[in-house]
């Protein structure tokens, strides 16, 4: 579970920078690329919170 | 016993956990290191810093060469003049310097620092208020304004200080692991938030334009009216100085005693090219983007929406709390009261002084001052354990004497100080002579003085 929670933190930091690139290439919106960038902002939290409060 | 030697002892019992020198099977591995520069060089005043230099007017190729000499530079000087002195006494400046200096003189410099500590927390708390004001409708202050342009922005200083100070009350533990998480987002944020930026500058999306908009639209060499304008030297000297009191100030020795080689102090370069140079150069580009307007609350909101507010207000918060913690910590012997006393009492200072906009907007003054103040300490210790040995001089003659000020030492910080003060030259370049100064005075003074 800590394991999934690392990657899954990981995923969602990459996420973060997935969505602006998306908008500067065009492929992306303004607002969703916000939103988007909002969630896995979220995701960032929740998941290394996770992983880090089960650290031995 | 009189009030000071009295004031010496609270202190030094504050610190007895750390007054042995750290053992061999307690050191850490050079990722530690990695790590912990990496975090702590990724702060609420790197949207300041790199945004000032896009409004001081520095040109595109004296920010690269600047950054990239300025931070070596930096690097250099954690690894060959902190890190060595830190692995050969496994000990912290505070008792390094107490052995140098005496118990009178430490107490001062810790009371001197705890004070700079509260004016740069307070800077934190600033630039976090300009991410919650405007959700009240509270504009930032302007360049020039020194004093409270509103009551509302008092009144969100106020909020945030007091709420950073009650954090750091109920558990500073608790809110440095929160930092650990913060700090690769907010790193992200700041990278994020400058690709964000790159259209609204006009940047195409296959970056053919990118060099061509960089010059002309954010370090174009013009400064923003009423600014000073900043050229190679400017960047350079301040990359360098930024962290001064913790490289040639020696205070990171708290840190680097843990090393297990001096060469350790290369793994600053991982803090300063992400933080000092990266970040920079990402607070440049998202404060062009919004009309080269120093808000950066708005600029990261402009960027990424709510979630760069966010930034803005946790790199501030993350940043901080440290800040008031180690205020307090020094703080604390003067009263002898509880931590949470003290952290009260050094919140209330720090939150005082978040309600002058000065304190951000002339940051990087202020950073330059910081160090300076400071520097004459770091060059004493370096002349007592490297020149000293050379010279054939007496070593720890405060210990030795039980001396609670070393009056050679006291003399020479506040000379250099003076020395400075009147230097007919710009504020960023003064440290470097007067680190001269304080070398050469520290070692004639103990010549002088010597006994036979």
């Amino acid at each position: 579970m800590r394991r999934f929670a690392l990657v899954l933190a990981l995923l969602s930091l990459a996420a973060c920078l997935v969505a602006p690139v998306a908008y500067f290439r065009g492929s992306l919106p303004e607002d969703p690329m916000k939103n988007l960038f909002l969630l896995s902002t979220v995701v960032w939290f929740a998941a290394s919170g996770f992983w880090s409060a089960r650290r031995p | 016993m009189s009030r000071l030697a009295r004031l010496t002892a609270r202190m030094d019992q504050l610190y007895e956990y750390d007054r042995e020198p750290v053992e061999e099977s307690a050191l850490e591995p050079g990722r530690h290191f990695a790590g912990l520069f990496a975090g702590e060089h990724v702060a609420a005043t790197e949207f300041v810093i790199g945004a000032f230099f896009v409004l001081h007017g520095v040109a595109l190729r004296d920010l690269i060469f600047g950054l990239l000499a300025g931070n070596l530079l930096a690097v250099l000087s954690w690894t060959f003049v902190c890190a060595p002195i830190s692995t050969g006494t496994r000990l912290t400046l505070y008792w390094y310097l107490r052995k140098i200096a005496g118990p009178g003189l430490t107490f001062v410099y810790n009371i001197a620092n705890a004070v700079l500590y509260c004016i740069l927390a307070g800077a934190m708390i600033a630039v976090s208020a300009t991410a919650l004001g405007p959700a009240f409708a509270i504009r930032s202050p302007g360049l020039s304004d020194f004093f409270p342009t509103s009551l509302g922005w008092v009144l969100v200083t106020v909020l945030i200080g007091a709420v950073f100070t009650l954090f750091a009350i109920l558990g500073f533990e608790k809110l440095a692991r929160f930092g650990g998480l913060c700090s690769p987002w907010i790193f992200v944020a700041f990278l994020a938030g400058a690709i964000a930026s790159l259209p609204k500058l006009g940047v195409a999306p296959d970056l053919s334009n990118l060099a061509e908009v960089a010059r002309s639209q954010v370090w174009t060499g013009v400064a923003t009216e009423g600014q000073e304008k900043f050229t190679l030297g400017h960047v350079l000297f301040f990359a360098w100085f930024a962290n001064l009191a913790m490289h040639i100030g020696l205070s990171d020795m708290a840190l680097f005693r843990y090393a297990k080689h001096w060469s350790y102090g290369l793994y600053s370069a991982v803090g300063m090219y992400s933080g000092h140079m990266l970040a920079w150069i990402c607070s440049g580009i998202m404060v062009a983007a919004i009309g080269r307007e120093m808000d950066p609350g708005r600029m990261a909101y402009q960027a990424l929406g709510v979630s760069g507010a966010f930034a803005v207000f946790f790199a501030g918060w993350t940043t901080a709390n440290p800040t008031l913690y180690r205020a307090g910590l020094a703080l604390q012997a003067v009263t002898g009261w509880p931590r949470w006393k003290i952290t009260l009492v050094a919140g209330g200072l720090t939150t005082a002084f978040s309600c002058f906009p000065a304190v951000f907007l002339k940051l990087l003054d202020y950073v330059a001052l910081y160090g300076l103040v400071l520097m004459p300490v770091g060059a004493i210790v370096f002349a007592e354990h490297w020149l000293f040995p050379r010279l054939r001089l007496p070593r720890y003659r405060a210990e030795a004497e039980g001396a609670l000020v070393n009056w050679r030492a006291a003399l020479v910080w506040a000379g250099t100080l003076a020395a400075c003060y009147f230097m007919p030259l710009h504020l960023f370049y003064r440290w470097l002579p007067g680190y001269g100064i304080a070398l050469a005075g520290y070692v004639v003074l103990g010549w002088a003085t010597r006994r036979k």
